[in-house]
């Protein structure tokens, strides 16, 4: 059953990476879509200067 | 870049599996390296991609993204080192390795007297080469008592193998050659049969080194078969026996109601031994009852050949001792 061990040990330490990948992930998606979303804003905003002027 | 954030499905953290029993060791210790490799670099690659097609970031604003990708760079160097960790764990010797090593120095220790009185035999060296193609070099000794005389009627055979580079202990087999009765055959008439128990103990698994090392048993099994035939009038025959504990302790995981990953892992174990013990399998094997198969082993004379037992040198048995310590130093760092 040594084996089975092992490989549930290498099974854990790739569920615990995918685990924490996947919050890393949602962290950059969430960071991009913010940024881009106040570029948009910045955008509008600049626009609306100009139609002002 | 809507349609860029809107293609990427957000992941929910979920962990992925697969069946992972039927993937060797090493194998999977491989895969599952490059798999990390590629999922850590699909993400920053995905992240890097977006980022390209929003205007104006600023440095600020890049740096918080890189910040980002050095963590995910950070994950997957220490999942990395995980699985180099549990690397070097499953390299350990294992214990029922080194407690054989223990104990045959020990024996051999006790007989260092014996053996220079000329009551321990060796035979000729043997080169074998595993299924992954290294040299494995097979030394044995053997003994029937301390005083020359078979009191009890068994004689212990041990071979040890070392690898050759360096002359480490690789592989052991301890066995006994017991007489067990007589029979009586058509031709041959009355056959003194000698039957063949024993163990096999590796340092490292998935090395292939078993089946090597009991390539040898198999030629020096044939060298006492020779000696028998060429020493003692009567007929002789030599019987390795080997049970199937696999499938005994299988049948008695399934009868407790076992079921998943540990029984599939233990099917698997039974048939790698079946495909090499087992009937038809490598070693030529047969069935003799539920869990035991037996393998006549025929003598093979040359002609002018001697085949007379050769007492043990001191220099190789001393050696033998040494190599059997460094086993047990190895195990307590």
């Amino acid at each position: 059953m040594d084996r089975l061990a092992d490989n549930k040990k290498i099974q854990n330490i790739y569920d615990s990476f995918a685990f924490k990948l996947n919050i890393l992930k949602n962290k950059q998606l969430d960071f991009l879509k913010n940024l881009f979303a106040a570029k948009q804003k910045n955008g509008l905003e600049e626009l609306r200067k100009d139609i002002k002027q | 870049m809507d349609e860029a954030l809107n293609t990427i499905e957000k992941p929910v953290p979920e962990a992925k599996s697969e069946n992972i029993v039927e993937l060797d060791w090493e194998q999977l210790r491989a895969n599952t390296e490059s798999k990390v490799n590629e999922e850590a670099a699909s993400v920053i690659s995905e992240g890097e991609h977006i980022l390209e097609t929003i205007p104006d970031v600023t440095e600020t604003e890049k740096e918080e993204f890189f910040e980002i990708k050095k963590e995910i760079i950070g994950l997957q160097e220490e999942t990395k080192n995980q699985l180099e960790q549990s690397f070097d764990t499953s390299k350990k010797t294992p214990e029922n390795f080194t407690n054989a090593a223990r104990v045959l120095l020990d024996s051999l220790k006790a007989r260092e007297k014996s053996a220079e009185e000329g009551y321990v035999f060796s035979y000729e060296p043997i080169i074998e080469k595993t299924s992954q193609g290294k040299e494995i070099n097979v030394d044995s000794l053997s003994w029937i008592s301390d005083d020359g005389f078979a009191t009890d009627n068994k004689r212990r055979l041990v071979l040890i193998a070392t690898n050759p580079v360096d002359g480490k202990v690789v592989g052991l087999r301890l066995s006994d050659i017991r007489s067990d009765g007589l029979v009586k055959d058509e031709e041959k008439g009355y056959i003194n049969k000698e039957k063949i128990t024993g163990e096999i103990l590796t340092r490292l698994r998935g090395e292939g080194i078993a089946p090597a090392l009991d390539n040898a048993f198999v030629k020096i099994i044939t060298q006492v078969a020779n000696y028998y035939k060429q020493e003692f009038s009567g007929e002789f025959q030599f019987d390795w026996s080997v049970e199937n504990a696999n499938l005994k302790r299988l049948n008695q995981k399934k009868e407790e109601g076992l079921s998943g990953p540990e029984l599939e892992e233990l099917e698997i174990e039974q048939k790698r031994w079946q495909a090499v013990y087992g009937e038809e399998g490598k070693f030529g094997f047969k069935k003799n009852d539920e869990y035991n198969y037996v393998r006549t082993i025929e003598p093979q004379l040359e002609e002018g050949k001697s085949y007379d037992l050769q007492k043990v040198d001191m220099e190789k048995y001393k050696k033998i001792e040494a190599a059997l310590g460094e086993c047990l130093e190895t195990s307590s760092q």
